[in-house]
């Protein structure tokens, strides 16, 4: 089961208690960022782009509870900047957990090792370690040698010790459905309770605008990943989700589902686009001029978003907020994604990755053209891999 | 009018921090953290809220007091981009194999 059924309950519960309530717009998860600085400097992130003096301020444990218990989300999700650098974490977990919220506290694990004894295992805490690929993959991401083995090394430790593990992926333009698939496998062995992945977003302040990928590509990337999941990978996110991903499901995003609370305030209108900061949760509600956002509002910062930011609370409301999408959530969950037809049917064939990609043949790159006859080669090539 | 809201707006996405400077005369040097072009119910005129160096809370002046919007900090997104950073690391990888 790659969510643990509390935790499912929690949140249908919570849906249906939105509903039956008649809230039009509810939050699922708070994206609780208590501080900018980070101990990487990835260039694909601008997050830590700041002044010194705006990364010298952090949340006090004391504002990041008064967040939570406004907003009300059932899940909290913690990035940043690394929140393990935060010198009140362990409060601030602490604090959450006597909430009974769930934590995803997102790091790039490299102070994870050293720091797991400021933390108990709870079935209300995960750790989402960031990682974007294999080795080689992820240290030229976080533009770093060395931060996988030592993220690795963490993971195990973490999952030793009995804390829920995941991880958390971000997709880029070029990216590799072959070693993306290798390093889902190598995730798994390391015993992590699941996956979560998303494309990359081009959020407006993020200096890697050109490696964002468009709609269309997204699609046909996730496609390519997912079309035929081992039965071994666990994801740690909605099914429905990724169908969406696949484009076997259409979605309009759900900007209000994930809010983003920081030193800033509440991120107007979401945790991708920055347009101003409401000063309470009930402002940025009542203030954002919501119908301007989502893929069929005609905003075109939004057309290439498919992020799980704006688009995992819509599978998520749904799976548990309607009898047909609970249904298919249930299929998907039992007989895997994938389980579906394509429901675009935009005749545009996508073909599906099979076997044990362990090995990488070095020109299966991503070629990120959308051309049917580069990705033919590419499985040609990826055939003959497997047959020597 | 038009061409201060642009001031605004381009000091808001700037990574660095700005000078305003007051119709009064005075300064206030800091990063934009918000504009409100429109204005919301705790401030119905148009606003920006400044994080100043040193004060806990944000500042908030509104458009009508500003008369001029520099970008007078370090940009701290400049030369960082990506391609900037490939560019560099290839060319760190080459002085390594000339070093061996």
């Amino acid at each position: 089961m790659p969510v643990p059924i509390s935790q499912a309950y929690t949140v249908a519960t919570y849906v249906l208690k939105q509903k039956l309530q008649g809230r039009k717009r509810y939050p699922l998860v708070l994206m609780l960022e208590p501080l900018f600085r980070c101990n990487l400097e990835c260039a694909g992130c601008g997050k830590i782009q700041y002044p010194e003096h705006i990364l010298k301020k952090r949340l006090t444990p004391e504002q990041c509870f008064r967040a939570v218990d406004e907003c009300g989300a059932p899940m909290v999700s913690i990035p940043g900047g690394e929140p393990l650098i935060h010198p009140e974490i362990q409060q601030i977990v602490e604090g959450l957990v006597a909430r009974k919220k769930y934590i995803y506290l997102c790091t790039n694990a490299i102070l994870l090792k050293r720091k797991l004894d400021l933390f108990k295992p709870s079935k209300y805490l995960t750790f989402s370690v960031h990682m974007d690929g294999i080795q080689e993959d992820h240290d030229h991401a976080v533009c770093r040698e060395g931060v996988y083995d030592v993220a690795t090394e963490a993971i195990r430790e973490a999952v030793k010790r009995g804390f829920r593990v995941t991880t958390n992926t971000t997709l880029f333009d070029g990216a590799d459905p072959v070693r993306v698939r290798a390093f889902f496998d190598e995730m798994m062995k390391l015993g992590v309770e699941g996956m979560m992945m998303s494309p990359g977003y081009s959020y407006s302040k993020a200096p890697d605008q050109e490696h964002f990928l468009p709609r269309s590509r997204t699609k046909e990337l996730f496609t390519r990943i997912l079309s035929n999941p081992k039965k071994e990978w666990h994801f740690n996110q909605s099914p429905l989700f990724l169908e969406y991903l696949m484009g076997r499901q259409d979605y309009e995003c759900t900007p209000w589902g994930m809010p983003t609370y920081n030193i800033f305030g509440w991120q107007k209108p979401c945790y991708l686009l920055n347009e101003g900061y409401s000063a309470s949760f009930e402002e940025l509600l009542a203030e954002t001029e919501w119908q301007n956002y989502g893929q069929f509002s005609g905003n075109p910062q939004c057309a290439n978003c498919m992020v799980h930011s704006g688009y995992e609370a819509t599978a998520v409301n749904d799976g548990f907020g309607s009898l047909k999408g609970f249904a298919r959530m249930v299929k998907l969950t039992l007989l895997g994604i994938g389980a579906s037809k394509p429901a675009n049917g935009n005749g545009h064939s996508l073909h599906p990755i099979h076997g044990n990609n362990s090995t990488v043949p070095a020109k299966a790159q991503g070629c990120g053209s959308g051309s049917c006859n580069h990705h033919h080669d590419e499985e040609e090539e990826l055939e003959t891999v497997e047959k020597s | 009018m038009e061409d201060l809201k642009l001031q605004i707006d381009k000091a808001f996405d700037y990574r660095g921090d700005v000078t305003l400077t007051l119709k009064d005369g005075s300064t206030v040097v800091g990063f934009m953290s918000n504009r409100e072009p429109r204005g919301v119910a705790r401030c119905r005129e148009p606003f920006v809220e400044m994080m100043i160096d040193g004060r806990p809370d944000k500042m908030l002046v509104k458009y009508s007091e500003i008369s001029k919007v520099e970008l007078t900090g370090e940009d701290t997104a400049a030369g960082k981009s990506w391609d900037e950073w490939i560019i560099k690391e290839e060319a760190r990888k080459k002085s390594q194999v000339v070093g061996k």
